[in-house]
């Protein structure tokens, strides 16, 4: 599984459960990418070990050939914790006032997926993030 | 066209690429457009919703207060079918009515649903009826609920439709401008990759397309300027090659060539030396290159001694080939000096210009002493050193001119050796030689250092004495003839008083040749000999005897002459035996007449003496060997037995080659040696032993015979004539003609005769001119007499035509 892919999933688990109005299930998701980002046991790597596939996976969201890393921290594993976050402050804290935020993370999420572009983990890996 | 199979991922090298950017603009603009259209679009739907929650319940409950008073009478029916339109119409869950105890009931109730309740009065048509009212109450969600419920809706419709859209357009872009972009894209990387054969695809009809066509036209372009580059690359290459082997052949050759090779630029500042240049110049190529070539070569004139100019700066400045002029020396670092020839030639670019010059510096130093050597010993004599014959006349001819002025006289001294050829045959050439050494050191040392001293033959020296007049030069002459005589040859066991006769003449006339002045010379010394040897003798115009070797020298071209013209004739006279002379085989001496140009016979006294000292007894004895052989040979019938005496000079003797010629005229003319009988003198012998030794055993090995002439008036030695082995000794004639007046004379004759007689040799009296004389040499004991008392000369041809006729006759008469 690439990442891209399961950032489709992700998105529209997001967008489902907010439709929904899924609050466990939003909870969960918070979770499990908190854990994805701390632990960095992201799915996507997950599935490919599982499935044997090498550990390496694109994420089809790298910057020009010249950029080199210089934080020592995946760009994807910073994107779960940003979303998390978000997520958080937008659903969680601020609900009345955000209310909108959460929906804009689902859709981006999905976007990205079927893009393949993730902005955020673009901008990360433009910050030095692996 | 060939158009490449698109790969299926993008160009790991982009990444940053066309699509990203694209994809990038067209979602997230989407979504940000779609989040934009979301928010105003909820604004205006949630005003309205909550201004609906404000006038739909009345809006309700008026419209149903209308229909219902409408009617003319009340029916729930019609009031139930209202009602559940209207509740539709305003999105109402559910509606109540409540009107005569009677309630009516649609939708839902209850729950999270608020209600919103009113009353209106039914007033029937009928006036008799009694109006009541009439209780509605609508049931609706919250406001809360329907703006959540609306925003979901919203939200999700608009974020759908982006999408779609946002996919739509990204499929849209991807056919008109990422896949065609990256389609040019994967070609021109298989292009840069090296395909060449691949063009872009230029069936599309937009930028593309265009942006194909000329990509492909630059390519097409690149492609056959690449061709031509390639082509004239390889050109380039294989000239390069050829300029490479060229350029080693050049060096290659430059560094084996002898010859030094300097090349400089324009300005003659070196550039190049060979491994010649460096020898011959001592220099290394790294330590002068850039210096100025005349710095780096000292040339200086041989002579003088002076620099001369470079023949770089003469072609530098004239552009032209410049050789440099002879004897010219090459100064090396060490002193040492080389001799040189240079060539210098310009170097020319494409333009003509000049870009520098070669040098070619050849080292002459071995041909020039060469040279030298050649030139000295083209003017010296190896044996002696002193100037040789043909310097000398140099030196003479230039001494004459300076005497044509009449301002300078000069006096030339010829020299002859007076016991040379005693010395030569006695001890041997190497003896001779050295005599010659010595006689040269003598010469040396008595003359001045501005005379000019030569050997000119054999033993014949000359002296030309310059800026000296006949009376000086005679002194000097005298004093170098007291020099010689004090002088004494000594090797091994043998010493020998040397003399030296000298002839002088004086220089001084205008009208004088070297050849005039030479031959004077040598008249002059002639006569010294003639007048006893060992003396000096000046010539003089009034001088009878030098004159009469003028004369002699006239003889040379008139004998030349007779000799080509063959105006010689053979006569013979008949050598007799004293006892019984007209008995015996006939025995005949052969001599020499010659007929001059009116036909008048010449007596050889006249030029023999000539022939002899102008060397032309040679060619005259054989053409008299020749001449006898054939006639001999012509008449072979009636010569055989006979005898014929042929007399050879010293000159015949000491050549070469006179040996063969002999042998091969036997075998031409097919006579029987023992009918030839050699005379030689007795003078000629002493002089040529050796040789006259070798050639009497040779020819007497095959049946010749020989005899000793003119015996008694030379240096007689009796051991010479025992070694000669001769066969016959003629008695002089000076002794036999007085022989019955002067007793000396028979007394010689007696022992001449009996000398011969003594070692075996038959002996011949000449000039027996009567039979008086016949008579006292029968007496003697004399074998043969010759002369006119026993009969004369008479010519070859005569004596042969006369016996023939006798034989004829004798023929005719049997």
């Amino acid at each position: 599984m690439s990442e891209r892919i399961f950032r489709i999933i992700l998105g529209a688990i997001l967008l489902m459960a907010l439709y929904f109005d899924l609050r466990p299930v939003i909870y969960g998701f918070i979770i499990v990418i908190v854990f994805e980002g701390i632990t960095n046991w992201r799915v996507p790597l997950l599935v490919s070990r599982l499935q044997g596939a090498p550990s390496g996976v694109n994420s089809d969201c790298a910057l020009s050939p010249g950029d080199r890393a210089r934080i020592n921290f995946e760009a994807e594993r910073a994107l779960r914790l940003a979303v998390a976050a978000f997520l958080i402050i937008s659903y969680v804290v601020f609900s009345q006032e955000l209310w909108f935020f959460p929906w804009f993370i689902g859709f981006a999420l999905f976007g990205a997926g079927l893009s393949g572009i993730c902005p955020m983990v673009m901008g990360f890996r433009w910050l030095g993030f692996r | 066209m060939i158009i490449p199979p698109i790969a299926a991922s993008p160009d790991s090298s982009i990444q940053s690429s066309l699509s990203t950017k694209i994809s990038v603009i067209v979602f997230w603009g989407m979504i940000l457009v779609g989040m934009l259209a979301a928010f105003a679009v909820l604004n205006g739907r949630e005003a309205e919703i909550k201004n609906a929650y404000v006038t739909n319940g009345n809006s309700l409950v008026f419209e149903l207060s209308e229909f219902i008073n409408s009617r003319k009478n009340f029916s729930w029916e019609e009031v139930e079918g209202k009602a559940t339109e209207l509740m539709h119409q305003h999105q109402f869950a559910g509606i109540s009515l409540f009107a005569e105890g009677k309630k009516l009931v649609l939708g839902q109730q209850g729950g999270d649903l608020v209600s919103f309740e009113r009353t209106f009065t039914y007033r029937p048509v009928n006036p008799q009826k009694i109006p009541f009212s009439v209780l509605v109450a609508v049931y609706h969600p919250t406001l809360k609920d329907s703006l959540i419920k609306e925003r979901k809706q919203v939200l999700v419709a608009i974020g759908i439709t982006m999408l779609a859209f946002g996919l739509f357009l990204h499929w849209i872009l991807q056919r008109v401008l990422t896949r065609p972009f990256q389609h040019m894209v994967r070609t021109a990387k298989s292009i840069t990759h090296g395909e060449m054969a691949l063009r872009f695809e230029q069936t599309r009809t937009d930028e593309f397309g265009f942006l194909s066509r000329f990509i492909n036209k630059a390519l097409d372009f690149v492609t056959l300027k690449q061709q031509e580059l390639q082509d004239a690359l390889k050109k380039v290459r294989e000239s390069e090659a050829s300029l490479m082997a060229e350029k080693t052949r050049i060096e290659v050759t430059l560094h084996s060539i002898g010859d030094a090779v300097i090349t400089t630029d324009a300005a003659g500042l070196l550039q190049y030396l060979n491994p010649m240049a460096e020898k011959l110049t001592g220099k290394q190529l790294d330590e002068v290159r850039g210096f100025p070539v005349k710095d780096v070569l000292q040339l200086i004139d041989e002579d003088q001694r002076r620099p001369v100019e470079s023949s770089v700066e003469a072609c530098l400045r004239n552009g032209m080939v410049v050789g440099s002029v002879e004897h010219v020396l090459l100064v090396r670092p060490d002193g040492s000096e080389v001799d040189v020839v240079s060539t210098a030639a310009p170097i020319r670019g494409k333009d003509g210009l000049l870009i520098g010059v070669v040098l070619v510096l050849h080292d002459v130093s071995r041909a020039r002493k060469m040279a030298k050597q050649l030139s000295y010993q083209a003017s010296h004599d190896d044996l002696t050193g002193l100037f040789n014959r043909r310097e000398f006349e140099r030196h003479l001819g230039k001494a004459v001119s300076e005497a044509e002025s009449g301002r300078i006289g000069h006096s030339l001294c010829y020299m002859d050796l007076d016991q040379f050829k005693i010395v030569n045959d006695t001890c041997g050439h190497i003896a001779g030689d050295e005599l010659l050494r010595q006689f040269a050191a003598i010469l040396r040392e008595m003359i001045r250092d501005t005379d000019t001293v030569a050997r000119l033959g054999g033993d014949e020296f000359g002296i030309l004495f310059e800026r000296c007049d006949i009376e000086v030069a005679k002194q000097i002459a005298e004093k170098l003839l007291n020099r010689v005589r004090q002088f004494r040859f000594v090797w091994e066991d043998f010493a020998f008083d040397v003399g030296v006769s000298i002839g002088l003449v004086s220089i001084s006339s205008s009208e004088q040749s070297v050849t005039d002045i030479m031959s004077a010379a040598d008249v002059a010394c002639y006569s010294a000999k003639e007048a006893g040897r060992n003396r000096v003798s000046v010539y003089r115009l009034d001088d009878s005897e030098p004159n009469q070797r003028h004369g002699e020298m006239r003889w040379v071209s008139r004998l030349g002459r007779a000799l080509d013209e063959n105006r010689f004739c053979l006569y013979c006279q008949k050598i007799a035996p004293v006892a019984e002379p007209i008995s015996g085989a006939p025995h005949y001496e052969l001599l020499i007449r010659l007929l001059d140009e009116e036909g008048k016979l010449i007596p050889p006294l006249a030029f023999i003496p000539a022939a002899e000292r102008y060397n032309l007894m040679t060619s005259i004895d054989r053409w008299v060997v020749r001449k006898a052989f054939e006639t001999i040979a012509q008449n072979a019938s009636i010569t055989r037995g006979w005898l014929f005496s042929i007399n050879l000079s010293g000159q015949s003797l000491s050549e070469d080659n006179f040996l063969k010629f002999v042998i091969d005229a036997f075998d031409k003319t097919g006579i029987l040696p023992s009918q030839i009988c050699f005379e030689i003198t007795e003078t000629t012998a002493m002089l040529n032993l050796t040789r006259a030794t070798q050639f009497i055993a040779v020819l007497k090995g095959m049946g010749c015979r020989f005899s000793l002439d003119d015996f008694g008036t030379g240096l007689s030695s009796f051991g010479y004539l025992k070694a000669l082995k001769v066969d016959f000794l003629k008695i002089d004639g000076s002794f036999v003609r007085n022989i019955v007046s002067d007793s000396v004379n028979r007394a010689v004759v007696e022992a001449a005769n009996q000398i011969g007689h003594a070692m075996g040799i038959q002996t011949v009296a000449e000039f027996v001119e009567n039979d008086e004389i016949l008579q006292l040499l029968r007496d003697i004991g004399v074998d043969f007499a010759q002369g006119y008392g026993v009969a004369k000369p008479q010519p070859m041809e005569e004596l042969f035509y006369g016996i023939n006729q006798e034989i004829g006759r004798k023929s005719a008469k049997g």
